[in-house]
């Protein structure tokens, strides 16, 4: 197994993930954070091109709204497998929609981020999420 | 022979040989008084009372008849006979009698000289009656008339045969010879009584006589047959060697055969004759009812024969009942389905029972003249003596069919809009998702890298570029609430609603309670009344609760103390809420504006906001069928109003 990756952001946007991870750092997150800019890379990344190459990052936050494969295709991808069946996934999305906060609870995500244009709300989200998920997994 | 007139011009044709006989006596030529040699002659006064009857009936006979005079002249005639008879009971000797022919008649007479013959004066009583009897305007008129007719019938008849066997016993009757009634009397009598039943040639014996139906044809035939046979028969029994005794008894059998058979003719004439009558009025009835039937009607027997029809039918088709009547039903269908028609037509007879044609099929009729329409049909089976027929109501469903027509491209048309309004929701749903995304993703990037500018390049940043920035900042959260609005706004729209019962009072307060958060150091009165619970859509009502009473505290800024008072009354349609401030207020003449996208009334600087708010409340309000209204005094404040619908249940 290759060194793990501990944090998966998914993210087409390059500003909003520039901005996540500055959000993460200013909380105090050390861990290596990888950034992947569509769902087609996730799922490489996390499966690997290989069968046996699986990562298996602590947390991953991933944006719905991504091109080639969307976020809730690599939702459904991940929880339906065993390797990732409890691996904590947030998702940050610009969306307020019933629709799409309900169908992400349904695939099983452990949270869901609105991401606002105010950046000090979005921050403090960030912030206190992201640390949560990774010193839960680092006791476990 | 059909009017009246035939009674006038018989009348005067006894009048006429009235005064003949007068005139052969007063000249004594005895042609004119005895035509048949040892016979009783009519005597002056005989022809006199007959005068007097014959003038009745010419005046009858007129358009315009004298009814007193033929009254009087009858009952005058009446008398005059009773007196006379009453001579004969007495016994009493002849005066008036004589006129002024005495010695002429005494010449002639033994006793009782010129006196009418005793059944002379039973035959003038019994016409005199007929005659009162017809200017009489009873109900039983007809009835009485034709009897009386009939019983003075019977004496002049019976000499008749007399006189055609030549045997006549009034010759000899009684201690009384020679004044039985001469055969120009009763031949008279004969022609006042047929002048008398013709006087009212529609009804009676003459209408009887006259009929078209049945009882009128066998009367017509068998009347001349009773009148001459028996008369022919006796004239021909003269000629036979019998005694004298035999003789008169076959005379008088003849006689009386004669009148049973007029008898038996006149009775079983009339009563078929009603029977007929009432069959024809009935068919007649008949047809009428089929002609003021809303539909076309045809009968059709087994063979597919037409055997009646109505007008409407006539009007249908354009053919004439006539050329109906001796039509296939299968004329009336175009040629291609006349086949198929034949063999249900088979069907129907075979187990004929009420039903509507063709169920589920296109009818077609075809008109004289080629022209094809669309029809509907109602069959129904009648037993007649002519076999079972088959009834069929026709209704010409050409508009009908038109209007079916219609609808259904109504309907697809419908349908089509229907699916645009669909195709373009999902547009505008698939619109506003991607702008709820991609439009607030640069301004996030915007208000992030912002804030990045200040927190880790401050000290390359002077105090207006700071400010610079943070104006920046600002604007893009403003840009972001403006996003939100218009999304909201549209999705409200689109959005279905659920209605459930909501505690309003709470949810004022709570939303009220929520706000003032944002704002603890204002001097605010909240006032709210006891609002009872309405039915509406949980969210979308909360929205208008929060856009409502935080225009209410916005506007109430500039104000020392913020006086906002909830309370609700009772409209006519619903249940009203208001809201009052005492903030700024409007100014009435933009009324129209408030409840629109982007309006504002106030500049930014005053007051922020974008212009949305209002218009979300009217949505909301709108989809729970109720409306939305405001007052307002400039520098005074605001009153809202919201009206929702009682009869929206959850």
């Amino acid at each position: 197994m290759n060194k793990n990756i501990e944090v998966l952001l998914v993210e087409d946007s390059a500003e909003d993930a520039e901005l996540t991870i500055d959000s993460l750092r200013e909380g105090g997150l050390v861990n290596e954070i990888k950034w992947v800019k569509d769902g087609q890379e996730a799922l490489d990344t996390l499966f690997g091109k290989e069968e046996d190459s699986i990562e298996k990052p602590m947390v991953i936050l991933l944006d719905l709204k991504l091109p080639k494969i969307s976020g809730f295709e690599v939702l459904e991808k991940i929880r339906s497998n065993e390797a990732f069946k409890d691996t904590p996934v947030i998702i940050l999305s610009s969306s307020k929609e019933y629709i799409d906060i309900n169908r992400a609870y349904d695939l099983g995500v452990n949270s869901y981020i609105v991401k606002p244009v105010n950046f000090e709300n979005f921050t403090e989200s960030i912030k206190q999420i992201g640390v949560y998920w990774v010193a839960l997994n680092r006791h476990s | 022979m059909i009017d009246k007139k035939v009674s006038g011009y018989l009348g005067i044709v006894v009048l006429i040989g009235c005064f003949l006989v007068l005139f052969g006596w007063n000249f004594e030529l005895e042609l004119f008084f005895i035509p048949v040699p040892e016979s009783p002659s009519i005597t002056p006064f005989t022809s006199l009372l007959i005068g007097l009857l014959a003038i009745c009936l010419i005046i009858l006979s007129l358009e315009k008849a004298h009814k007193g005079i033929v009254i009087v002249l009858a009952v005058f005639a009446i008398l005059l006979s009773l007196w006379l008879g009453l001579k004969y009971i007495l016994r009493l000797p002849s005066d008036i009698e004589f006129l002024w022919m005495r010695g002429t008649l005494e010449s002639r007479f033994s006793i009782y000289h010129g006196r009418p013959s005793p059944r002379s004066l039973i035959s003038v009583v019994l016409i005199a009656l007929a005659l009162l009897a017809s200017v009489l305007s009873s109900r039983n008129k007809e009835k009485m008339v034709t009897t009386f007719a009939l019983l003075a019938w019977i004496i002049p008849w019976l000499a008749l045969f007399g006189y055609a066997s030549n045997s006549n016993p009034f010759f000899e009757f009684d201690e009384l010879p020679r004044i039985g009634v001469s055969l120009i009397s009763a031949i008279f009598y004969l022609f006042l009584i047929t002048g008398l039943v013709w006087l009212n040639p529609q009804t009676g014996i003459a209408g009887l006589f006259r009929s078209s139906f049945m009882g009128g044809r066998l009367t017509r035939i068998l009347i001349p047959v009773a009148v001459i046979g028996p008369l022919l028969m006796s004239w021909i029994s003269q000629y036979m060697t019998m005694s004298t005794d035999s003789v008169n008894a076959l005379y008088i059998n003849w006689g009386l055969a004669s009148l049973v058979f007029i008898g038996l003719v006149l009775i079983g004439g009339s009563t078929i004759n009603e029977q007929d009558f009432k069959l024809v009025k009935s068919q007649q009835r008949l047809k009428q009812f089929l002609d003021v039937a809303p539909d076309a009607m045809i009968f059709v027997n087994e063979e597919g024969t037409i055997s009646l029809s109505n007008q409407q039918m006539e009007r249908l088709f354009g053919y004439t009942k006539d050329e109906l009547s001796s039509m296939k039903v299968e004329q009336l269908i175009p040629g291609r389905f006349g086949g198929k028609h034949r063999e249900h037509r088979k069907k129907f007879g075979q187990d004929p029972k009420m039903r509507s044609m063709g169920a589920g099929m296109e009818l077609i009729g075809l008109k004289k003249g080629g022209l094809e329409f669309p029809v509907e049909v109602s069959l129904s089976p009648i037993e007649t003596e002519e076999g079972v027929l088959v009834s069929a109501a026709i209704r010409d469903i050409t508009q009908s069919k038109e209007v079916e027509r219609k609808i259904i491209e109504l309907n697809h048309d419908l349908e089509r809009r229907a699916e645009e309004v669909l195709r373009s929701n999902k547009e505008l749903e698939a619109f506003s998702y991607s702008v709820s995304h991609d439009l607030r993703a640069p301004l996030r990037a915007i208000a992030g890298f912002g804030n990045k500018l200040v927190k880790k390049h401050s000290d390359q940043l002077d105090e207006e570029g700071k400010r610079v920035v943070s104006v920046m900042i600002k604007n893009t959260h403003r840009m972001g609430q403006l996003i939100d609005d218009i999304l909201m706004y549209s999705r409200i729209s689109r959005s279905g609603i659920t209605f459930t019962k909501l505690n309003l009072h709470d949810m004022i307060l709570e939303t009220y309670q929520r706000l003032m958060e944002g704002e603890p150091e204002r001097n605010v009165i909240f006032d709210i009344a006891e609002i009872p619970p309405i039915y509406g859509d949980r969210a979308t009502i909360r929205q208008v609760l929060i856009n409502l009473i935080s225009n209410a505290l916005k506007y109430t800024r500039t104000r020392e103390q913020a006086n906002i008072a909830v309370g609700s009354q009772e409209g006519k349609d619903g249940i009203i809420i208001f809201i009052k401030d005492n903030g700024v207020g409007f100014d009435t003449r933009h009324m129209d504006k408030i409840f629109g996208v982007f309006q504002r009334l106030h500049g930014d600087e005053e007051f922020e906001g974008n212009g949305v708010g209002l218009a979300i409340v009217q949505r909301i309000i709108q989809r729970h069928n109720g409306k939305v209204w405001a007052e307002s005094e400039l520098e005074k404040g605001s009153t809202f109003y919201f009206q929702i619908p009682h009869n929206i249940r959850a």
